[in-house]
C-alpha cells in the first residue's frame, strides 16, 4: 500500500486531511505558544509593578542615605539569588540592592521619573529576568527602581505544555487519519452490490441496476439505466422494423409464387421456372438475413440458455408439434452445467437440430448437453441416417447440403451461423445407440 | 506592659542586631566582589554545584580575621540540605557537612 497511489480516493482524502490538519495544528500551536508568553510576561509584569510599588513605599531617605525597610517587603528578596529582584539608584550613583542579589551586578539604565520601561536580562545561574524599569521622585530626590523575576520556572511549565499540545495534535492527527480511513472504506464497501449487480447485468439475469446507492453514485446509476432503457428500446424497434419488413415482404412474395406457379401450369417455360427458382431464393435469402440480424442483435441484454429450463420446454413444444408419430424424448443434461451463451442462439441452434432428428426419427430421439468452459450438444435419432458420403462432405467442407431443399432447408445453415459465431464445432456421425443420425456440436464462451 | 529583665532586653538587641548584621553581610561581599578582593558568588557556587548538585538555599558571609568565608546551603533533589564552608578568595572548600 503505497502514499503515491493518487489514484486511490483514499489517500487522496488522506493527503486532503494531513495537510489541512498539519496547516491547522501548526497555527493553534504558534497561536497558543503567542498566547501564553503574552499572557504570562503581562502576569509576571503587572506582580512586578505592584512589587515595584511596595518597594518604594519601603523606602526611607536620611540625609542623602537611602535604605529599605527589609519588614516592608516580600521575604523572597532576602534569599540568595531566589530569582526575585530589585535595584535602586539615586542620582548621585549610589545603588542599594536586594539582598537575593547578593553580588551580581545588574546592567539598568536611569530612568526620568514618570518614565517606565520593560525588557530582558540574563541573571545570576543562568536565569532569564524580567526587568521592569521605572522613574520616581521622592522627598526631591530622582530615584530609578527595577525590580525583576526569573522567568524560567514558568518558561519550562510553558515548554512542556506546549510539547504535549504537538504530542496531543500529532495523535489526533493519526485518529482522524485511521477514523477517515475506516469511514471511506465503509463508503466503498457500500458499492459493492452495485458491482454485483452490474455483473448479473452482463449475465442477463438483471435489466437494469438497483438505484439505492449512496447518493453520490446515484447519478451515474441513473445514467447507466437510461442508457440501457435507450439500448433496449432501440434492439426492440431495429426487431420490429426486420420484423415488419419481412411481413410486408411475405405477401408480395406469395402473389409473385403464385403468379410464377399459374405461368409454369399454363407454359412451363424455362424462363419461369427460373424465375420461380429466383423468387424462392428470395424468400431463403430474407428469412435466413432476419435470423442473422436477431443473432447478431442479441447482444448484452439477453438472457442466458439455461438447459435445465429450456431443453425441457423445447422438448415438449416439439412433443406437440410431432405428437401424431408418438415419438419418445430422452435427455441427459450435467448437473455441473451452469447458464451459457444467448439463450435465443442456443434454442434456434437446438430448435433446428431437434426438429431436423424429429422429422427423420421413427420413434426415439435424445440429447445430451454437457460442459463446463464449453457447452456440448449431442442430438440422436433412430431414423436412416445420412450415407457415409454425405456425412463425409458435411463434416469436411461445412457443406450445406440440404439447404435449397423445400421443408428443412433454413436449418443447418442457422446451425451453421451459431457454430460460427461461437467459434464452435460440428460434426455428423451414425448414433451408436439409436443407429440414427447423430449431430456433436461443441460452443466456446463469446 | 510586662516588665522584661534588662538581661533579656539584652538579649534580644544582640540576637536583632546579630540578625541584621548577617542580612547586611551580603553588601561587603558585593565590595569585595567589586574590588577583586573574594571570587563572585557565582563561581563558588559552580564549584560546590560539581560536588553536589542543588539549589542555593542560603548564603551567609563572615569576616574572621584575614578569612573571608561564605557559608552556603544547598538543597539537593532528595530535600536534604548540605552545609559548605568556602574559602571565598580561594574558592577552596574547607568544610562539606549534611544538616541535620
Amino acid at each position: 500500500m503505497s502514499v503515491l497511489r493518487l489514484n486511490s480516493l483514499e489517500h487522496r482524502l488522506h493527503i486532503g486531511l494531513a495537510i489541512s490538519l498539519i496547516i491547522l495544528m501548526g497555527l493553534l500551536w504558534l497561536f497558543g505558544a503567542r498566547s501564553i508568553e503574552d499572557l504570562t510576561e503581562d502576569f509576571i509584569a503587572s506582580r512586578l509593578e505592584q512589587d515595584g510599588e511596595a518597594l518604594l513605599g519601603a523606602i526611607v531617605l536620611k540625609q542623602q542615605h537611602l535604605k529599605v525597610r527589609p519588614a516592608r517587603i516580600n521575604q523572597i528578596y532576602l534569599r540568595p539569588y531566589s530569582g526575585h529582584y530589585y535595584l535602586i539608584r539615586q542620582a548621585n550613583g549610589r545603588e542599594v540592592t536586594s539582598r537575593s542579589l547578593w553580588d551580581f551586578k545588574l546592567q539598568i539604565p536611569s530612568m526620568d521619573a514618570g518614565k517606565s520601561e520593560r525588557f530582558y536580562l540574563r541573571g545570576p545561574e543562568k536565569q532569564q529576568l524580567l526587568v521592569w524599569v521605572v522613574g520616581f521622585r521622592k522627598q526631591g530626590m530622582d530615584l530609578t527602581v527595577a525590580v525583576a523575576e526569573d522567568l524560567m520556572p514558568i518558561k519550562k511549565q510553558r515548554d512542556l505544555f506546549l510539547r504535549n499540545f504537538a504530542l496531543l495534535a500529532l495523535a489526533s492527527l493519526v485518529i482522524l487519519l485511521i477514523v477517515q480511513g475506516v469511514v471511506v472504506r465503509q463508503a466503498f464497501r457500500q458499492l459493492k452490490p452495485l458491482r454485483e449487480d452490474v455483473k448479473s447485468l452482463s449475465s442477463g439475469q438483471e435489466k437494469l441496476l438497483r438505484e439505492d446507492v449512496p447518493s453520490e453514485m446515484t447519478p451515474l446509476v441513473r445514467e447507466v439505466n437510461h442508457l440501457l432503457q435507450l439500448l433496449s428500446k432501440r434492439n426492440e424497434r431495429s426487431r420490429n422494423a426486420l420484423g415488419n419488413l419481412a411481413h410486408a415482404l411475405k405477401g408480395p412474395l406469395n402473389l409473385l409464387t403464385r403468379y410464377i406457379d399459374k405461368q409454369l401450369l399454363d407454359k412451363n417455360e424455362t424462363e419461369s421456372r427460373q424465375a420461380g427458382q429466383q423468387v424462392e431464393r428470395i424468400r431463403l435469402l430474407i428469412d435466413r438475413e432476419l435470423k442473422r440480424a436477431r443473432l447478431a442483435g442479441g447482444g448484452t441484454m439477453s438472457q442466458r440458455f439455461d438447459a435445465q429450463i429450456d431443453l425441457q420446454d423445447l422438448l415438449d413444444v416439439l412433443k406437440q408439434i410431432y405428437h401424431e408419430k408418438q415419438l419418445q424424448f430422452t435427455k441427459h443434461v450435467s448437473s455441473d452445467l451452469q447458464p451459457f451463451g444467448d439463450r435465443e442462439d442456443i434454442l434456434e441452434l437446438l430448435g433446428n437440430l431437434l426438429d431436423n432428428a424429429c422429422k427423420w426419427a421413427e420413434g426415439r430421439v435424445h440429447c445430451s448437453v454437457s460442459g463446463i468452459t464449453q457447452l456440448a450438444i449431442s442430438v440422436e435419432d433412430d431414423g436412416h441416417g445420412l450415407e457415409d458420403e454425405d456425412v463425409v462432405r458435411l463434416t469436411q467442407r461445412g457443406s450445406r447440403l440440404d439447404e435449397n431443399k423445400e421443408g428443412h432447408g433454413l436449418g443447418l445453415a442457422i446451425v451453421y451461423d451459431v457454430v460460427r459465431l461461437y467459434n464452435g464445432q460440428i460434426e455428423f456421425d451414425r448414433s451408436p445407440k439409436l443407429h440414427g443420425l447423430r449431430v456433436n456440436v461443441v460452443l466456446n464462451h463469446l | 506592659m510586662i516588665k522584661l529583665p534588662a538581661l533579656l532586653w539584652a538579649l534580644l538587641f544582640l540576637m536583632a542586631t546579630s540578625l541584621l548584621l548577617a542580612d547586611e553581610g551580603y553588601q561587603e561581599a558585593r565590595l569585595l566582589t567589586e574590588s577583586g578582593h573574594i571570587l563572585p558568588l557565582q563561581e563558588l557556587l559552580q564549584v560546590i554545584q560539581a560536588e553536589q548538585s542543588g539549589g542555593v538555599l542560603e548564603v551567609e558571609f563572615e569576616h574572621k580575621g584575614d578569612l573571608y568565608l561564605y557559608e552556603i546551603e544547598i538543597l539537593d533533589k532528595q530535600g536534604a540540605v548540605w552545609e559548605f564552608k568556602v574559602d571565598a578568595a580561594s574558592g577552596e572548600i574547607l568544610k562539606r557537612e549534611l544538616e541535620d
